[in-house]
């Protein structure tokens, strides 16, 4: 997987430069050219005219800006109204605004161009519109070579968040493969829109594996399920932890090896800080992104190697064992701690750390103790070349009933 | 296709110590049916602090004469026993083994003969909440369907139809989808398991409250569900909490329109012809009000019962 930011509450749309350094400065390399940021006043009766007349040069110069410190884009969202907004023909508006847009998401090397649906008044009419709305972009998309994705969407029941258009991925499915053969080629793909699964509780590792090769990318953002706003991952805790489901959503994504690209949106935490503190929340971001991809690719790194070796033979190696054992097994293990060393713990010989200098040289280290900088800094003193990779147990695909307490880890070894 | 009749829950409606009150009193508000609140013997909260009630030790003869006045007293006032709710969970994870065998072995077999006693058709249970351990929800049904395995035999010869339920689970206090939420696994499952046996040993359970705070689509969710619905649980909740309040109780904009799709919710039932029960599992409601405007509360909840035989009948 691989993580991208708007930059938007941080470079200005008419002044971009100096947001856009600290963009870079955070560690980001790349934008997600989202139209909305140049259409949004469109909604607004004092700014629309203004804003209609304008937005193609602020665009074209927020992006000339961007090319020139070296920020790519590989995805876009078009541009999105909701009924709520009012705007004067606002059908005819966004298919004409969103025909555009996928040209410019082709010039400027966008491959996915984000377009949210039209609400129905009911599911059949929603299905109904929508599919001849995303069918008039196809001839559009093909010419710029930018693939159109799809997006779930809720239903605001007077005020209460219902699931709504493709939001059963079934649904989705049915709907994408009809738009593709309708259109005789692979135009259509779909984006999981999670902070919208997770305002209606939804099972994301259902969505994501129902999905599969349908999924191209992510809408991430966390929310706290009542309120529908854009927080930073992790943010919208309660008690002992966030109220997003990451668990299934990782799960979902690792099953089916995601290596897509995920929208990441933090705008209602970016908009809460001053201005001042912004450039920080977005370092933090980056490690955040880092963290998530992480994560989300721990099946396809082990997959990576042929052979491998763990660090550790806690509770974390237990885990591996449990969910990767079979599939990726490890030549041994081995732990720092000499009273266990030749003995057997989940059916892997315990090592002194000393062996792995005899490890054949594309044989990876896998990490399985949070201790990682400081095992990391010791194989590397010994003077091993091996890859070395962190494993982590924090969202695996299924968990022991029971954790090994503190020592009692050692009971389990023969 | 009408509908059978209004119910609601027994549960803080009917005192063991004199059951013929209770049952007179929500014949008078205007009730034909109970859910027979066989949950309340093992309480769910008490269970999952591995606490065990041991109301099921007791022989089933014994278990058949304490339920024998409320049965006689259901039929003097004219009242059926529509359907019952098992106790649950009827698994604890990382539960003491005594407990969860005494649910399994003792709990459930004597729930399912109380049920046939009464002379009730349908018993609902919850399916087992273990996705997170197991890694998903299709590991999770193996493990309810195992129950569901166990005690099928028993409700095809009771001629008794076990109903499972859309659930909730929590992340961090945020409600989210549980087991049997997703429509199409759950029609697949019912067909399979009712072809296995030749008879409808399973049914669905649909709750209105469950369903809100996850944002199911009631009529997409019901159309599908078809014949498999077999009981009702109405309730109505702020999408937040599952409160087990009555409906229209909640908006959520200056508008004032109810914010559960009770609309969706009637246009479903009318689609699929439904001819049970509308049962409202709104125990909750009776503590919440005044002890006297007790039978003010359960009029209007039968009320609300008979606007829905209405809309539902409208063609």
């Amino acid at each position: 997987m691989n993580i991208v930011c708007s930059a938007g509450g941080i470079a200005e749309v008419k002044r971009p430069r100096n947001g856009f350094n600290k963009f870079r400065q955070a560690g980001f390399d790349e934008i997600v050219l989202d139209f909305n940021m140049f259409t949004g006043g469109i909604a607004s009766p004092k700014k629309r005219v203004e804003v209609l007349e304008h937005w193609r040069e602020w665009m074209q110069n927020y992006m000339a800006e961007a090319q020139r410190q070296g920020l790519k884009s590989r995805i876009a969202i078009a541009p999105h109204f909701v009924k709520e907004q009012k705007v004067p023909n606002m059908e005819a508006l966004k298919s004409e605004l969103v025909k555009k847009c996928i040209q410019y998401a082709g010039e400027y090397g966008c491959k996915y161009i984000v377009v949210h649906p039209f609400e129905g008044d009911s599911l059949e009419e929603s299905i109904s519109i929508n599919c001849d709305f995303y069918l008039s972009l196809a001839e559009s998309a093909q010419k710029a070579d930018v693939t159109i994705l799809v997006v779930n969407s809720l239903r605001n029941l007077n005020g209460h968040f219902l699931r709504g258009f493709c939001s059963d991925s079934v649904q989705a499915v049915t709907f994408v493969n009809g738009l593709n053969k309708k259109a005789g080629s692979e135009i259509f793909g779909f984006c999981l829109d999670v902070g919208a699964c997770n305002m209606v509780g939804q099972n994301m590792y259902d969505f994501v594996t129902t999905l599969g090769n349908c999924l191209k990318s992510l809408y991430l953002y966390e929310n706290d399920g009542i309120h529908y706003n854009r927080i930073m991952p992790f943010f919208a805790a309660n008690g002992a932890g966030s109220q997003f489901d990451w668990l299934n959503l990782i799960r979902g994504l690792r099953a089916v090896r995601f290596d897509g690209l995920a929208i990441m949106d933090f705008s209602t935490s970016l908009a809460s800080l001053s201005q001042l503190l912004r450039p920080s929340m977005l370092e933090f971001a980056h490690k955040v992104a880092k963290y998530l991809e992480w994560q989300v690719d721990m099946e396809a790194t082990l997959d990576k190697y042929s052979s491998r070796v763990l660090f550790g033979a806690g509770n974390m190696c237990r885990a591996y064992m449990k969910c990767y054992g079979e599939k990726y097994p490890p030549l041994y293990t081995c732990d720092n701690n000499s009273s266990v060393w030749g003995n057997e713990f989940c059916g892997l010989i315990i090592h002194n750390p000393e062996d792995l200098k005899s490890l054949p040289i594309d044989c990876a280290i896998f990490i399985c103790n949070s201790y990682y900088d400081e095992i990391e800094q010791q194989l590397k003193d010994m003077g091993i070349k091996n890859p070395i990779e962190r494993f982590n147990d924090e969202f695996m695909p299924s968990f022991h009933f029971t954790r090994l307490e503190s020592d009692a880890w050692k009971g389990q070894v023969k | 296709m009408a509908i059978s009749g209004i119910g609601v829950q027994t549960k803080e409606a009917i005192d063991d110590a004199c059951p013929s009150e209770g049952f007179r009193l929500l014949k008078e508000a205007g009730f034909s049916h109970v859910d027979f609140s066989l949950n309340k013997y093992m309480i769910n909260k008490d269970i999952y602090q591995m606490k065990n009630s041991h109301f099921f030790d007791k022989s089933i003869t014994e278990l058949k004469e304490y339920f024998r006045p409320h049965k006689e007293a259901a039929a003097k006032c004219g009242i059926a026993i529509g359907q019952m709710h098992m106790p649950y969970p009827a698994y604890v994870p990382q539960g003491k083994a005594e407990l969860n065998d005494y649910l399994w072995n003792e709990m459930a077999p004597k729930s399912m003969q109380i049920c046939h006693y009464m002379e009730c058709p349908y018993i609902v249970i919850h399916g087992f909440k273990l996705a997170y351990f197991l890694g998903s929800e299709d590991a999770e049904w193996a493990e309810t369907e195992r129950f569901i395995h166990y005690l099928a035999s028993m409700a095809k010869e009771m001629g008794i139809t076990i109903c499972i339920e859309n659930l909730y689970d929590s992340i961090n206090g945020h409600l989210v989808e549980g087991p049997c939420c997703n429509v199409d696994k759950v029609v697949e499952r019912i067909d399979k398991i009712n072809e296995q046996y030749g008879a409808e040993v399973l049914g669905f359970c649909f709750d209105t409250g469950h369903a809100n705070l996850v944002g199911i689509d009631f009529d997409y969710f019901l159309t599908r569900l078809g014949h498999r619905l077999k009981v009702l649980h109405i309730h109505d909740n702020d999408g937040i909490m599952d409160l087990h309040q009555i409906p229209f109780t909640f908006a959520k904009t200056r508008e004032n329109k109810s914010s559960t799709d009770w609309d969706g919710f009637i246009k479903g039932l009318r689609a699929i012809n439904f001819d049970g029960v509308l049962n409202f599992e709104t125990a909750p409601v009776l503590t919440s009000f005044p002890e006297e405007m007790k039978v003010d509360a359960l009029e209007f909840i039968a009320k609300i019962g008979r606007y829905f035989e209405k809309e539902i009948g409208r063609k």
